[in-house]
């Protein structure tokens, strides 16, 4: 069958292949789950204003309301007259605060502050997903093509296309990662570790490791990798580029950080966090985490965990181990000391580092957001769009 | 899975009342006015003005994302358009405004996913009994053709699911998709190369 049999059939439009055609019509025939709508209705109901005491966590509130009962009923009963018997040593009625998430209602965003604008639009020769900043240049993943876009973050010139490996048909496998010396690829093609010098934008060396990279980061000493499809965790000497731990890690890790704790690592199916010696990847400590993660981010005494499937954003106190805060799913970055995020629906927001409150926004066109590609500079944010276009946002 | 699905004509739950009947004849003024509603905080009032949109909604999330995630693609959906609910300038164009809405978080969905969809096949990491509660779980060749569309990448398979799927011309795929027309060209002739070459005529 020619093109023009193909398009005619279909009334004017090409024909799809048949098991697309079919998978299409079975889509078709699907009914939603007969709870969805009252599941959203929950969800929405849910929903409360934020109002005068909101940003207190729940717990703190429920022991202060009993605290302050207890202690009007305790100065009732020692201020009124009595002809009882004396009613012996008062009670002790001081509050025990059970450690709560903070979790508050993101407010709307047209009622917060500025957080930032658009300063301009870059439209780079080359198309590619803004993944790091560093030395200078916004560095541009385009995992299909293979290659590493280095650009100009003002003018948004190529300043350099360097090629990692070839065409792969996985979408995302570079997780490129900044130091100061080198920059760190993924290469999916042939499972190896690239590590580029951002002085002649030149591949020095390439390291098998037999793993496509999820998330990618290196200490400057050391270089550590996740191989979600896989279960490994991969860390290299990144001084000489060898291999020093190829490692099962069953539960799909994903997010990596280093901390002075140690090593980091999320388990995406296992919803649980792990903390590793960095040197010998032995397993010091697991934390449950509630939370299917992909990146973890080192923040002081925090991690900021991301997770994904329309979740949460959470920080993690190293001191306390566990989770004290909790705000909607988005993809975080910290610009000048300060956390910022990005939501699914285009919300560019500055978030208190304590309670995740929402302290400023700005709306970024819904549907020219890519809401997974925010990259912080050292004076401005990059937003990359769903057209290859990167936003330049001033904060 | 009889319990998640609801059957095929089935009638409306009992939150569909007379009101959403007369929504259904009264043309966009009823429409307008559970628009206010909503915006003033009725759910009720939200609920009647999208539960007629859901099954279109959920199947176009299905198309886009997998039956996997097209439930949460959904429900996030409605979610948002709740609290966006002010910046819907054209009552009469809700669908429009709740199709963009969702094809924005689908192609989110896709571009974080990465590389998950392996978890698909892992009935050993707690995912079996999802699995199975999942209308199109048994079927056939499935895993191939979402194989095939997952590789298209967000864009590419948008274009498709909204033009094939949707049945929507390319102006209007363009439209909601934010892009030009000629872009939307480009990508549907780049998606249905790679859709030939994954399923060569003859090949099944």
């Amino acid at each position: 069958m020619t093109r023009d049999e193909r398009r005619a059939r279909r009334g004017g439009r090409e024909a799809l292949p048949r098991p697309v055609e079919e998978h299409l019509r079975e889509i078709n025939r699907l009914e939603p789950p007969i709870d969805l709508m009252d599941e959203v209705v929950g969800r929405i109901e849910d929903l409360r204003p934020p109002h005068r005491f909101s940003w207190i966590p729940a717990g703190v509130r429920v022991a202060g309301a009993a605290a302050v009962l207890a202690l009007a009923a305790y100065g009732l009963v020692t201020l009124l007259p009595s002809n009882g018997p004396p009613t012996g040593e008062p009670v002790d009625v001081t509050p025990t605060v059970i450690p709560s998430v903070i979790q508050l209602e993101p407010p709307d965003i047209a009622s917060l502050p500025a957080a930032a604008a658009v300063e301009r639009t870059l439209s780079p020769a080359e198309p590619g997903v803004p993944a790091a900043f560093g030395h200078g240049s916004l560095w541009l993943a385009s995992d299909p093509a293979g290659t590493l876009v280095r650009v100009n973050p003002a003018t948004g010139e190529i300043e350099a296309s360097i090629e990692i490996s070839g065409p792969i048909d996985r979408p995302y496998n570079m997780a490129p990662a900044v130091d100061d010396r080198w920059v760190w690829v993924s290469s999916g093609e042939d499972g190896a570790i690239v590590r580029v010098d951002p002085e002649s934008n030149e591949v020095q060396g390439r390291t098998e490791v037999d793993a496509a990279g999820y998330q990618l980061i290196s200490t400057g000493s050391d270089v550590y990798m996740t191989d979600f499809d896989r279960d490994i965790l991969v860390h290299l000497d990144a001084e000489s580029g060898d291999l020093e731990h190829r490692i099962q890690l069953p539960g799909g890790p994903s997010g990596l950080a280093v901390t002075d704790d140690g090593l980091w690592v999320s388990l995406w199916r296992q919803e649980r966090l792990l903390l590793m010696d960095p040197q010998t990847l032995q397993t010091f400590d697991e934390y449950e985490i509630g939370l299917s993660s992909i990146t973890l981010t080192p923040d002081g005494d925090s991690l900021w965990i991301s997770g994904n499937n329309f979740r949460a954003l959470e920080r993690f106190s190293i001191p306390e181990r566990r989770v004290v805060a909790r705000t909607s799913e988005m993809t975080l970055v910290l610009f000048r000391g300060e956390p910022w995020g990005l939501t699914f629906d285009g919300e560019l927001v500055r978030l208190d580092p304590e309670t995740l409150a929402w302290t400023a926004g700005l709306q970024v066109d819904m549907r020219g957001c890519d809401c997974s590609n925010l990259v912080a500079g050292p004076d401005r944010l990059y937003v990359g769009t769903t057209t290859d276009e990167v936003l330049v946002v001033a904060p | 899975m009889d319990q998640w699905v609801q059957p095929r004509g089935a009638s409306p739950g009992p939150a569909v009342t007379a009101r959403h009947a007369r929504h259904a004849g009264e043309g966009t003024e009823w429409v307008d006015q559970l628009v206010e509603e909503a915006r003033r905080g009725d759910v009720r009032a939200f609920e009647q003005l999208v539960k007629p949109h859901l099954p279109r909604l959920y199947r176009l999330a299905a198309a886009m994302v997998g039956t996997d995630d097209a439930r949460d693609v959904t429900q996030e959906t409605l979610v948002s358009a709740w609290r966006e609910l002010r910046r819907l300038q054209r009552p009469d164009r809700l669908e429009s405004w709740l199709r963009s809405i969702l094809m924005n978080r689908a192609r989110n969905v896709l571009r974080t996913r990465r590389r998950h969809p392996a978890v698909r096949f892992d009935l050993n990491a707690g995912h079996a009994d999802r699995m199975l509660h999942e209308p199109m779980s048994a079927l056939p060749g499935r895993w191939e053709v979402e194989d095939a569309l997952t590789k298209l990448g967000p864009d590419q398979r948008a274009v498709v699911v909204l033009h094939y799927f949707a049945d929507l011309p390319l102006r209007q795929v363009a439209v909601t998709l934010g892009v030009r027309e000629g872009t939307v060209k480009s990508r549907l002739n780049a998606a249905l190369r790679n859709l030939r070459l994954a399923f060569p005529e003859g090949s099944t």
